[in-house]
C-alpha cells in the first residue's frame, strides 16, 4: 500500500513520461490504489491524467471509463480542488465527442446528447461556442452531412477564439482539412504556411498541419514541398500508436505517389498496431489506405512480396490486400448501420479503389528535382472527402504546469495555481519524445 | 497616383527591439555582418575591419565594395520592408537588404548613425539616420572604396558602446571571421576554426567539461564542419543543452537547440555552416528540410560513433552506457542499430540478476516482461520459481524497446507478462484428487464471489507460498470500469454499457498452492464456516503480500475472517 503522498510522487513521474504504453502502465498502477489513499484530490487528478493518457497513448476507450468518473464526481461531490481542474475537465470534452462516434458500438444518440451536455457546461462557464459548433462540424462530416458540415464549419470561423478553443496550431489544421476536403488547396498554403513559421507547441503539431499542407501542395503540384512535408510529418508521428489513423494517410501519400516500395517499408512498420488500434475508426482507416497500398503493389507485379505479423504466418501483399479491404469495409458497415446511411462504406470503398495522383514524388533527399511523370494534368480534385479526424488537440499545459512545482496540482499552498492558470496558448509537448 | 505608407521608425526599433532580438549587444554582430559582407563582395584576400570606440562614439570601417548614392536612398526603403519573420529572414539573401535590417538593429544604441561610403570610382556618400526616422543623404569626403558606420551612443546605453563590451562582443561574434577584425587596434579574429585542433582543451574552455569523447562532424551538403563533444557525466534528457553554431564562421548564437535529434543530448556540438539559414534574429535556425537534413547526418555520425566503438572497445561502450543509456535507448525507439545495441550491451534488470536483452532470450528464449515495477516486484519471486526469467520493464522506455525488438527481428518473440499467464506454468491437480476438494472450493469461490474473485487450485513453488493474488491487466481495469459505471449518469451509463457488451469482463484470481502443507490442511477441514473464514484469510494475505490494493470490502472482510478465526481459537466462556 502507498500513501497519498507516494501516489502524488509517482503520478508527477508519470506526467513527466512521453505518451506511451508506459506512461500508461504506470498510471493504472497509481489508479488501482487511488481510492485506498483517502485523498479525494489525488483520486479525480489521477483519473483526469488517466484520460489524456489514455487518448495520447492509443486506449481511448479506456478514456471513456476515466472520464465518466471525473464527470459524475464533479457534479455529485462538489469539492474546491475541482475547480482547479475544471478547465482541464471542459478540454476533455472534446476529446470525447471526438472518440465517442469513432466506436460504431455506442449509438450516435449517446455523442449527440454529449455535445449537448458540452454545450450546456460551456455556456456555463462564460465560454465561447467557436469549439462546440467545430465538433458539432466534425459530427456533421463524419455522418457525411455535407450541408449540414458546411453551416456549422460556417458558425465555428464566426465564433471568437476562447481559452477552450483548440491551439493556434490545431485550429487551422481542422480548416486546412475542411479547405483540402472542398478543393481549395492555394487557401490550405495560404493558411497554414504561416502557422508552420509561428511557434507551435502541441502534442499534435506540426505534423497535422504538415500533412494538410502535403496534400495541397500535391494539387498545387509544389512536389518537392509536398515530399518535405510527408517526411517531417511522418517523422513525428510515427512513434505513438495513438496516430495510427495519421499513419495511414501516409502510406497512401506513398502509395498514391510512386513510392510503393517506401510505403510498404511503413506498413511493415506499423502492421502490428492494427491488433492493438486505438479505435474501430482508426483500425479502418489505417485498414482501408493500407489495402489500397497493398492493391497498388499488386496490380505493379509484387503481389507476391510478403509482409510480417506477430503470431501470424508471413502473408503474401495480395492477400494481405484483400484481408485488409475486408476488414476496414467490415468496420464500416458496424458505422453504417448506426448512423442509417452508407456514407463511411463509400468512404472507405473509395479510399481503397484510390488511384495515384499522377505525379511521381521522389522522397529520397539526394534524389533530382521532381516533375510530373506525364502530361496528365498532375491532379485533379477528389471529390468532397472528409476531412480525417484528429486525434485531438493537447493544448492545455500538461507537462510545462508540472515542471515547476513538486505537486503542481495539490491545493496551491504558497503559489496560486489557478484555473486560468491552464490557458491553453502555450504548453509544452510532453516529454521527450519519443 | 500610388503612395507609400509613412514608417514610423522609432516604432519599429521598438518593435525590434522587443520582439526581434533577444538583446541590444547584437547590433555589433549585425554590424561585423555587414562590413564582412561587404568585404566578400569584392571577393579580396585582405578583408580589414577595424572598430574603434570612444566616449563620443563608435566607429567601424571595412575595405569592402562600398555602396553607391543609390544603394544608400534605397536602405531605408529597406528598413521594415516587412514584419513577417520569415520574410525577414528571406529577404537577407539580398546584400542590401541585410545592410538595410542589420543598419536597424543599431537604433537600439544609437540615436544618430552616420554611414560614409564609397565605392570604387563613385562619389562618396554620407548619409545619416536618426532614431525619429528623419534622414538625409549628402555627399561624402573623398575616401577608399569601403564604408565608415559611426554610432552616436543613446543616453542610457553608453555601456554597451565601451572599449571592453564592445571588444568583448566582437570576439565571441566575430573571432572566427575570415578577415582582420580590430578593436581599438588589438586584433579578435584567429584565423583558424578551434575544433581542428585542441579539441579537448576547447571543449573544457567553451562548454567547460572534459569530453568523454569528440566525434568529428562534416556535412558537405551544408557546408558545415565542427565537433560533437560527448558529456562525461548525466543529464536530465528534458535539459535540452545548446550548441554552439557559427554561419559562415559568425557566431549565431551560443545555445541553439534543435541542432541534433532530441535523444542526443549526451553531446554538446561546435559547427560552422555555410549553407543553414538563421531566422530574422539571426538568434536561431530556421526550421526548414536543410535544417531536417542535418540533424539527419549529424545523427548518423553520432550512430556511427557508438557502432564503432561497440566494434572496437565494448567497454569503453559499457562505459559510455552507464551514464547515457536513456538517450541511446531513446535513439533505439527509431533505430534498428541503436536497438541491437542496447540488445547486446545494455543490461536490464531481471529477476535472475541484470543481463543484457541478448543474454535472455540465449537463456529463455521469449523476452517475458513486466510492465511496470510494481508487476515486477509482485511476480519476479514466484516466476524465478517457476524457472520464467521475467525483466523488469518498468523503466524508461526499456518495455518498448522491447516491443520493438520483436516487431524488427522475426526471431525475437516478446511478451508482457500477464499474471494470469502465470497459473499455466502451475501444475494441475490430477482429476481424482481436484474432485475431491470440489465441495471446498464451492465454498470457497461463494465466499469470494463478492469481492469479484475466482478460485482455482494448482501446485507450485515455492511451497511456502499459500496463495497468490493474480490479476490480468484487463481484471485491474475492471474495477475502474465497475467504480464508474456505479457513479455514472444517465449518459454515460449508457455509453459504458454499451462498451461493455463489447469486452466481457476479466476476474482476479486467487490461486491456492497444493504444494503448500497449510493450504492442504485447510482443504481438509470439514467445517465449512471455518473453511469460509480460512480462505478469506489467505485471500487477505495474498492481497497483501503482493502489495495489491485493499478496498473497503476487502477490509471488511480482513476483519471479520480475522475475528472469526480468534473465535474459533480462542475457548469459549464458561
Amino acid at each position: 500500500m502507498r500513501t497519498a503522498d507516494e501516489l502524488w510522487d509517482l503520478l508527477q513521474q508519470a506526467v513527466r513520461m512521453p505518451y506511451g504504453a508506459a506512461r500508461i502502465a504506470l498510471i493504472e498502477q497509481i489508479l488501482r490504489q487511488v481510492d485506498e489513499a483517502g485523498d479525494a484530490d489525488l483520486a479525480f487528478t489521477t483519473r483526469l491524467m488517466a484520460t489524456t493518457s489514455y487518448v495520447h497513448g492509443g486506449e481511448k476507450v479506456k478514456s471513456f471509463v476515466t472520464f465518466s468518473w471525473c464527470v459524475s464526481d464533479f457534479d455529485r461531490n462538489p469539492a474546491p480542488h475541482h475547480q482547479r481542474h475544471m478547465h482541464t475537465l471542459l478540454w476533455q470534452f472534446k476529446y470525447m465527442v471526438n472518440g465517442l462516434r469513432q466506436f460504431p458500438e455506442i449509438p450516435l444518440a449517446r455523442t449527440f446528447a454529449l455535445l449537448d451536455d458540452m454545450e450546456r457546461r460551456y455556456r456555463e462557464g462564460g465560454h465561447s461556442m467557436q469549439v462546440v459548433h467545430k465538433h458539432r462540424y466534425i459530427a456533421a462530416n463524419h455522418l457525411g452531412h455535407a450541408d449540414e458540415a458546411d453551416e456549422w464549419y460556417a458558425r465555428w470561423q464566426a465564433a471568437p477564439r476562447d481559452s477552450l478553443s483548440d491551439c493556434i496550431g490545431c485550429d487551422p489544421d481542422d480548416v486546412a482539412a475542411y479547405l483540402n476536403s472542398r478543393g481549395r488547396y492555394a487557401e490550405v498554403i495560404e493558411l497554414a504556411e504561416p502557422v508552420l513559421a509561428g511557434e507551435l507547441t502541441c502534442t499534435e503539431q506540426p505534423q497535422g498541419i504538415l500533412r494538410q499542407l502535403t496534400e495541397a501542395y500535391l494539387h498545387t503540384g509544389e512536389l518537392e514541398k509536398a515530399a518535405d512535408a510527408h517526411r517531417r510529418s511522418y517523422r513525428l508521428e510515427r512513434d505513438n500508436i495513438a496516430n495510427l489513423w495519421d499513419v495511414g494517410l501516409h502510406i497512401a501519400f506513398c502509395g498514391r505517389t510512386g513510392n510503393e516500395h517506401r510505403g510498404l517499408e511503413m506498413l511493415q512498420r506499423h502492421i502490428d498496431w492494427l491488433a492493438k488500434a486505438p479505435s474501430p475508426a482508426a483500425e479502418m482507416h489505417f485498414a482501408a489506405d493500407s489495402a489500397m497500398l497493398l492493391r497498388r503493389l499488386t496490380e505493379l507485379g509484387h503481389g507476391d512480396l510478403t509482409v510480417r505479423r506477430q503470431g501470424h504466418e508471413e502473408t503474401p501483399v495480395a492477400a494481405l490486400a484483400t484481408e485488409l479491404a475486408d476488414r476496414a469495409t467490415a468496420i464500416a458497415a458496424r458505422f453504417d448501420t448506426r448512423n442509417g446511411n452508407d456514407y463511411q462504406s463509400r468512404l472507405i470503398a473509395e479510399t481503397i479503389a484510390a488511384e495515384p495522383y499522377g505525379v511521381e514524388v521522389p522522397l529520397s533527399p539526394t534524389a533530382g528535382r521532381p516533375g510530373p511523370r506525364s502530361s496528365r494534368s498532375p491532379s485533379r480534385p477528389p471529390r468532397s472527402r472528409p476531412p480525417p479526424g484528429r486525434a485531438s488537440c493537447s493544448t492545455w499545459p500538461t507537462s510545462s504546469s508540472t515542471s515547476s512545482g513538486r505537486k503542481p496540482w495539490r491545493p496551491p499552498s504558497t503559489c496560486s495555481w489557478s484555473a486560468s492558470g491552464s490557458r491553453p496558448t502555450r504548453c509544452s509537448r510532453p516529454g521527450s519524445r519519443r | 497616383m500610388s503612395n507609400t505608407f509613412q514608417v514610423d521608425l522609432r516604432g519599429i526599433v521598438d518593435l525590434l527591439s522587443h520582439h526581434l532580438y533577444a538583446s541590444p549587444r547584437v547590433y555589433v554582430r549585425e554590424l561585423l555582418q555587414n562590413a564582412v559582407d561587404a568585404i566578400t563582395a569584392t571577393a579580396s584576400q585582405d578583408g580589414r575591419v577595424e572598430i574603434t570606440t570612444g566616449a563620443d562614439a563608435l566607429r567601424i570601417t571595412d575595405n569592402g565594395i562600398g555602396l553607391t548614392e543609390a544603394q544608400v536612398h534605397e536602405l531605408l526603403a529597406t528598413i521594415g520592408r516587412s514584419s513577417k519573420r520569415d520574410e525577414l529572414g528571406f529577404a537577407r539573401h539580398e546584400f542590401l537588404g541585410q545592410f538595410g535590417i542589420g543598419l536597424l538593429s543599431c537604433f537600439l544604441v544609437a540615436d544618430e548613425i552616420r554611414v560614409h561610403t564609397g565605392r570604387a570610382g563613385a562619389p562618396a556618400v554620407l548619409w545619416t539616420g536618426y532614431s525619429d526616422g528623419r534622414y538625409d543623404v549628402r555627399p561624402g569626403e573623398d575616401r577608399e572604396p569601403g564604408t565608415t558606420v559611426t554610432l552616436l551612443p543613446r543616453r542610457g546605453v553608453e555601456h554597451l558602446l565601451s572599449g571592453t563590451t564592445v571588444r568583448e562582443l566582437a570576439e565571441l561574434y566575430g573571432s572566427l571571421l575570415p578577415v582582420t577584425v580590430e578593436v581599438d587596434g588589438a586584433r579578435v579574429t584567429t584565423g583558424e576554426l578551434p575544433w581542428k585542433a585542441g579539441r579537448e582543451a576547447y571543449c573544457q574552455r567553451v562548454f567547460g567539461f572534459t569530453p568523454f569523447d569528440v566525434i568529428e562532424l562534416n556535412v558537405p551538403g551544408a557546408g558545415l564542419t565542427g565537433a560533437a563533444f560527448v558529456l562525461p557525466t548525466a543529464v536530465n534528457p528534458a535539459a535540452r543543452g545548446g550548441h554552439r553554431v557559427y554561419l559562415k564562421r559568425m557566431l549565431l548564437a551560443e545555445n541553439i537547440e534543435g541542432l541534433l535529434p532530441e535523444w542526443a543530448f549526451f553531446a554538446r556540438c561546435v559547427v560552422d555552416s555555410t549553407e543553414l539559414r538563421p531566422t530574422a534574429s539571426r538568434e536561431a535556425l530556421y526550421e526548414d528540410g536543410l535544417l531536417t537534413d542535418v540533424r539527419d547526418a549529424i545523427a548518423d555520425q553520432l550512430r556511427g560513433w557508438l557502432v564503432r566503438l561497440a566494434a572496437t572497445d565494448p567497454r569503453r561502450l559499457a562505459r559510455f552506457l552507464g551514464v547515457h543509456h536513456l538517450g541511446v535507448k531513446a535513439l533505439a525507439l527509431h533505430d534498428d542499430e541503436m536497438l541491437r545495441l542496447v540488445e547486446q550491451w545494455w543490461p536490464m534488470e531481471t529477476n535472475m540478476g541484470r543481463v543484457t536483452l541478448a543474454e535472455f532470450r540465449e537463456r529463455h528464449g521469449v523476452i517475458r516482461y513486466a510492465a511496470t515495477t510494481d508487476e515486477f516486484h509482485q511476480l519476479s519471486a514466484v516466476a524465478a520459481a517457476q524457472d520464467v526469467g521475467l525483466i523488469n520493464g518498468g523503466y524508461v522506455y526499456d518495455a518498448d524497446i522491447i516491443e520493438r525488438l520483436a516487431t524488427v527481428d522475426r526471431a525475437v518473440r516478446a511478451e508482457r507478462l500477464e499474471p494470469t499467464d502465470l497459473t499455466t506454468r502451475f501444475s494441475g491437480l490430477d482429476a481424482e484428487a481436484e474432485l475431491r476438494i470440489r465441495p471446498f472450493l464451492a465454498i470457497a469461490q461463494r465466499r469470494l464471489d463478492k469481492l469479484g474473485c475466482e478460485v482455482v487450485i494448482r501446485a507450485f513453488d515455492p511451497a511456502t507460498l499459500p496463495a497468490l493474488y493474480l490479476v490480468s491487466r484487463a481484471a485491474a481495469f475492471h474495477d475502474e470500469f465497475t467504480t464508474s459505471r456505479d457513479k455514472a449518469d444517465d449518459l454515460w451509463g449508457g455509453v459504458l454499457d454499451a462498451l461493455a457488451q463489447a469486452a466481457p469482463p476479466e476476474r482476479p484470481q486467487l490461486v491456492l498452492n497444493h504444494r503448500n502443507p497449510l493450504v492442504r490442511r485447510v482443504l481438509g477441514l470439514a467445517d465449512p464456516e471455518l473453511a469460509g473464514l480460512a480462505v478469506e484469510s489467505l485471500y487477505g494475505q495474498a492481497l497483501m503480500l503482493g502489495h495489491h490494493p485493499i478496498r473497503p470490502a476487502d477490509a471488511a472482510l480482513l476483519t471479520t475472517s480475522f475475528i472469526g478465526l480468534l473465535d474459533r481459537a480462542v475457548p469459549e466462556e464458561r
